[in-house]
């Protein structure tokens, strides 16, 4: 007797990576059905609302934010028990959390993936870079991706690495003239300045359209050349992927011979419905993800959902430059410093990544200078000088697993579908306050080159928001919760597509990692169908 | 003392209901006169009456005291013939009480909101005043862009303003 199932596969998550792997499995004549909490909201809803918002340092604010959909600045869905508050930006609507990014996309070089290995820390990855590889091209290419063809991604100096079976679909934009001096004069010293390979697309991509410097990628593009996953969600649909909005999982039912058999969602007026599939993929990001399976019960035979949570904790420094470099002018981030990528350092301490942010700092700078009581015509002069000259160094750290971070249910609130909402323990280890050290005397030396005048050089840490570890891969079931396919070791048909699956976080950003990882997924998948 | 029988009420009111009292007083600033302040705090020969009107919603609603202090602020400057900023630092000194009703008309106009906006909350006391028109944007709008509203092509970016050897 052969089972009726409702999809052959059901991807629970609109996001990047979830609309990237249904899409794929679409195109290849699966049947695909996507469940979303959030609704389809049309990009100029959302720069409206940003347009309005008394609130711009709040990249959640111009986006739904329903008791049903919240995002994770609605009050009490996120508790932290920590000694360092993690709380981060995160979205429910299709497209999900890359509406408001930065579009990052950096692949891990190799030695990112042999941390345990090489430096005797952490913990390695399953697979190797060349069994990713191609799924780093079709990531990029699906994303319209930037970058440099002939650059050390590794921060050495070197010959262009790491290797690429096929070049970047869309070469670099042009350096900035901040970004230009920057490198100039502290380059001069041997940092080492690297373009970040991006999603904002300099070339008409897929139907997006070049950037033009509307500045403002977080929290929103208004004209859409900054990649989001809505794109994917779009070419999911038209490849025959059904999604289905305002339904929010919250079980995936085992049947008897351990696989999943169903997937639970609810809805916002409190219907229940139950959906069947031969495969499941939850792609639900970092810390959604986890909650599903912790809520259901299932893949956690390891006790490693929802453990090793790793951000990439940052710092910052701000200074006044001694020349006007206008900051603001393009992209709201264009590369950085990356002496401290990789090394044998890395016993030792965190890798370091020291990012230029680039965005018109008008509002920083006036709320300042409002502060310090400075009005009249002094405060437009000095609005103009300070806006002109300073430099803001967004610094990021690497982080190592541990057991004791982790993202569980919360014992004492649900949302307003009667789910348990989030509670975070998180604290900052000591990898990473090893790195603080050479991270301050490269402030110094910034500083110094550019004979600067500090604003803020002790900003204590910072969210960053990358979501990594709480649903590790490894090559053990008893330590990880799945193998280096994505498939959970418990049940042979759920698999998870999300950044939660990195078991080593390198310094760089992990959205593109996290694609190419659900389109090897996919793969597989599609391969057993 | 409304409720005749014979009298139709309107369906919002109820013969026993007594309008609750208003929780802010009637604004003794009206919006000319806020304008003409803000005018001279901010240096600017004209402000936009519809954003003056949304900064005065936002300040009289976020304190109570706001109408009563603005218009003593105004009335201290007439009082002086203060009119230019440059002396405010001697003027706001006989007026250490004014000083903060000052800084809050001149930031609800050059930052286009008025009270403490949360970065990472859904709860504040934020309230909206402009933002294309904030003031903070002119002193840098020929080299910077109002974020969202780009005036270039891609890689505009590649050059300087042409400001750049006098800035």
């Amino acid at each position: 007797m052969t089972m009726q199932y409702d999809a052959d596969v059901i991807v629970v998550g609109s996001g990047a990576v979830g609309s990237n792997v249904a899409n794929d499995l679409a195109a290849r004549g699966k049947s695909v059905i996507m469940l979303e909490s959030g609704e389809w909201i049309p990009r100029w809803k959302i720069v409206e609302n940003f347009r309005s918002s008394p609130r711009k340092n709040n990249y959640d604010d111009p986006y739904p934010n329903q008791p049903w959909a919240p995002t994770s600045f609605s009050k009490g869905y996120i508790e932290n028990t920590g000694s360092f508050n993690l709380l981060p930006g995160m979205l429910k609507l299709v497209g999900g959390t890359t509406w408001h990014w930065a579009a990052a996309t950096w692949r891990f070089i190799p030695n990112d993936m042999r941390l345990k290995t090489l430096y005797g820390v952490g913990r390695d990855w399953p697979i190797s870079y060349e069994e990713l590889e191609p799924f780093y091209v079709k990531a990029e290419y699906n994303l319209g991706v930037c970058g440099s063809d002939v650059e050390d991604q590794s921060g050495k100096g070197g010959q262009v690495f790491p290797p690429r079976s096929k070049p970047y679909p869309v070469p670099p934009e042009a350096e900035s003239y901040m970004f230009h001096r920057l490198k100039e004069r502290i380059g001069a010293e041997g940092y080492k300045f690297l373009h970040e390979p991006n999603a904002r697309t300099n070339q008409p991509w897929d139907g997006r359209p070049a950037c033009s410097g509307n500045n403002n990628c977080m929290p929103v593009c208004p004209i859409g050349a900054m990649y989001s996953g809505d794109v994917h969600a779009r070419h999911a649909q038209k490849a025959g992927a059904k999604i289905l909005t305002d339904a929010t999982a919250y079980k995936l039912e085992k049947g008897a011979d351990g696989k999943i058999v169903a997937v639970h969602y609810r809805t916002s007026k409190g219907k229940d419905v139950r959906l069947t599939a031969r495969y499941f993929v939850v792609a639900c990001n970092g810390l959604e993800t986890p909650k599903l399976l912790l809520l259901s019960e299932v893949a956690n035979s390891s006790d490693q959902v929802g453990r090793n949570l790793m951000d990439h904790t940052g710092m910052g420094l701000q200074f006044l430059a001694d020349e006007p470099l206008w900051p603001g002018r393009g992209q709201i981030q264009q590369g950085g410093i990356f002496n401290w990528r990789d090394g044998a350092f890395r016993k030792k301490h965190a890798a370091i990544k020291h990012a230029i942010a680039n965005g018109v700092p008008n509002r920083m700078i006036t709320e300042r200078l409002l502060k310090q009581g400075v009005v009249g015509p002094e405060l437009d002069e000095q609005i103009r000088h300070m806006s002109a000259r300073v430099v803001d160094i967004s610094t990021t750290f690497e982080m190592l697993p541990h057991a004791s971070n982790r993202v569980t249910l919360s014992t004492t609130n649900k949302d307003a579908l009667g789910i348990p909402t989030l509670k975070i323990n998180y604290d900052v280890d000591d990898y990473v306050k090893a790195a603080k050290a050479p991270a301050d005397k490269d402030f110094a030396n910034f500083v110094r080159i550019m004979k600067g005048t500090v604003i803020e050089d002790n900003t204590g840490w910072q969210n960053r928001d990358h979501l990594m570890g709480t649903v590790l891969m490894g090559d053990d079931p008893k330590t990880s919760v799945v193998n280096g396919e994505g498939r959970t070791w418990d049940h042979k048909n759920l698999f998870l597509a999300t950044t939660g699956l990195l078991p080593a976080s390198g310094v760089v950003n992990p959205t593109l990692a996290a694609v190419a990882l659900g389109l090897r997924s996919a793969d597989i998948i599609a391969r057993e169908l | 003392m409304l409720a005749l029988a014979a009298v139709p009420l309107l369906p919002c009111l109820r013969a026993h209901a007594v309008p609750a009292a208003p929780t802010a007083p009637a604004a003794a600033l009206d919006l000319n006169r806020f304008l003409h302040l803000s005018q001279v705090l901010t240096g600017r020969p004209t402000l936009d009456p519809i954003i003056g009107g949304r900064a005065l919603a936002a300040l009289s609603a976020e304190d109570r005291r706001f109408s009563a202090q603005a218009g003593a602020l105004l009335q201290a400057m007439t009082a002086a013939s203060f009119t230019d900023m440059r002396t405010f630092k001697a003027f706001i000194a006989g007026h250490e009480a004014l000083r903060p009703v000052a800084l809050k008309i001149i930031s609800a106009w050059y930052l286009g909101y008025t009270g403490t906006p949360a970065g990472n909350s859904d709860q504040d006391d934020a309230r909206f005043v402009s933002y294309a028109g904030a003031l903070m944007y002119q002193p840098t709008i020929d080299a910077t862009v109002v974020p969202t509203y780009s005036r270039g092509a891609t890689d505009y970016w590649a050059a300087p303003p042409a400001t750049l050897a006098t800035d």
